[in-house]
């Protein structure tokens, strides 16, 4: 027993060492001086070792690689923290100060009345200061509200992306307020909060076809702009993945991003709208083939 | 909330290199101490986390998709480098973690043991195709697929490995010593012709190393 141990000791050092680095292992090196098996065995290891690491470097790059990265990169808005946008928040709480300060003065020039005119210098001091911070976190709030519906749904899906957790719940158990969309042919496997406060409560939703995954993030988060289906096409293709968005015909101030792992498959995760093909489509004509009419029995509605 | 982004209007133009300007600056960041923009970065070491990424992931699109997150977090986090002698390693760590978030936990199938009574098969006289080592690399789980990339791929030592993963040496030992095996196994397997693989597959399950 003794002895097998000691020979998968032995073993494990030989298969772990390098030929360069044996200065490190005595064991290794005394057993390879000692022993022909192990020197033979080590040999082996070393040659399998060599073969092994040329073969790794062997991946053709995709053309255009660095190109992507570069354009994606340049999409990308600078850090919360970054000194370009602390010196923005801090702009902005200055502006908010001097705005407030403002407030003061005028106050201050307005004539006073006997009942105030014998407050003392610092009951005004408070007052002001008070001012001064009550405007400058109203400012930041407002800052921070706003702040998700300006930044690129790219950008927000990769920060939703950093914070999943593996903790996927039931699907039947989703909060109602954020219904998963009809407009999915793939049924979601589970859900996730991402974030119930402001500024953007989201779920995500996690979705696979077998062939590939996919993450829905359903977000409270108003996008006017936005059409009320998924595109045909996504708005983005990174060449890896496909970014997709919509806002949701059902429940205003709800936006709906699909992030799909293989850009190649994003067709297979969401119906076509039907609206603009019957606005298309001459009122005689107007009723699909029947393949296309009946309901879409694959597409498991969940909410 | 550190990864936040920022509204409003693009930064101003930079200057990258004689001749080049990035518009917007996002891609023009530079690292304080160094000096080094990140578009340096893109252009020296895409190429090789592309080839990690592909071999820890298996799929072209993945890989493209980690080495655009790794981008990503090394544009938010620039200002953590602060020796350019460590960018690659950095950027690598980045790689592995942004994987390893991403997979599932192990499937829990049978674990080969090592079989410390018989010698490894002799190497091949060819070189070994890229797309056999990865059918080989695809049959770990994410544990061994890690420990034994760094060891190939980065070259670290066993001790390494440990000391940056944060686990026991005689874990990154088991682990390492299994997994080289069955790669040696998978390849000669396939070298002599024979392409069903072993009807084991690799996985940490929990009363293993």
């Amino acid at each position: 027993m003794e002895n097998n141990s000691d020979q998968r000791r032995l073993r494990e050092a030989l298969e772990v060492s390098r030929a360069g680095d044996l200065a490190a292992s005595p064991d290794v090196a005394r057993a390879i001086a000692d022993d022909p098996q192990a020197r033979l065995a080590f040999d082996r290891i070393q040659r399998w070792d060599v073969a092994i690491s040329a073969a790794m470097d062997r991946v053709e790059l995709p053309a255009g690689l660095e190109d992507r990265i570069l354009a994606r990169l340049s999409g990308s808005p600078t850090p919360l923290n970054s000194p370009t946008l602390l010196n923005s928040v801090s702009a902005s709480v200055e502006s908010a100060d001097s705005l407030a300060s403002g407030s003061v003065s005028t106050i201050s020039r307005a004539p006073e009345s006997p009942a105030t005119s014998g407050r003392p210098l610092t009951y005004w001091s408070s007052v002001g200061l008070a001012a001064v911070t009550a405007a400058a976190l109203v400012v930041a709030a407002g800052y921070w509200l706003q702040l998700d519906s300006e930044v690129p749904i790219d950008q927000l899906a990769q920060q939703w992306q950093e914070k999943l957790t593996t903790d996927w719940q039931p699907v039947d158990s989703a909060p109602a307020e954020f219904p998963f969309p009809e407009a999915m042919r793939v049924a979601a496997t589970g859900w996730q909060w991402i974030g119930k406060r402001t500024p953007t409560p989201v779920v995500a939703y996690h979705l696979t076809d077998g062939k590939t995954t996919a993450l829905l993030y359903a977000a409270q988060m108003t996008r006017e702009e936005l059409a009320s289906s998924p595109p045909k096409d996504p708005q983005q293709d990174t060449g890896g993945k496909a970014i997709a968005y919509w806002r949701s015909p059902q429940k205003s101030g709800l936006t709906y991003v699909l992030v799909v792992k293989d850009s190649k498959l994003y067709p297979a995760f969401v119906r076509r709208a039907s609206t603009p093909l019957a606005i298309l489509l001459p009122l005689r004509f107007n009723t699909l083939p029947a393949r296309q009419a009946r309901p879409m029995v694959l597409a498991r509605k969940i909410a | 909330m550190p990864d936040r982004a920022a509204p409003g209007a693009p930064a101003p133009p930079v200057q990258i290199e004689a001749g080049e300007t990035v518009s917007g600056g996002s891609s023009a960041s530079v690292m304080p101490t160094t000096g080094i923009t990140l578009v340096q970065l893109v252009a020296e070491y895409h190429a090789r986390l592309y080839r990690y990424a592909y071999r820890l992931s298996g799929s072209a699109a993945d890989a493209e998709d980690l080495v655009q997150q790794v981008f990503l977090i090394a544009h938010q986090k620039l200002d953590q480098l602060r020796d350019a002698a460590c960018a690659s390693g950095w950027l690598h760590t980045v790689l592995r973690n942004c994987y390893l978030k991403g997979c599932r936990k192990s499937l829990g199938l049978p674990v080969s043991e090592l079989d410390v009574s018989t010698l490894p098969a002799e190497p091949p006289a060819e070189p070994i195709d890229g797309e056999g080592i990865q059918a080989a690399i695809g049959a770990l789980d994410p544990d061994f697929k890690v420990v034994v990339l760094m060891f190939y791929f980065e070259e670290k030592s066993y001790r390494q490995i440990a000391e940056e993963l944060q686990i026991p040496l005689g874990t990154v030992m088991s682990r390492l010593s299994r997994a080289k095996a069955h790669l040696r196994e998978r390849l000669a397997a396939q070298e002599s012709g024979n392409q069903k693989p072993p009807n084991t597959r690799l996985a940490s399950a929990t009363n293993h190393k």
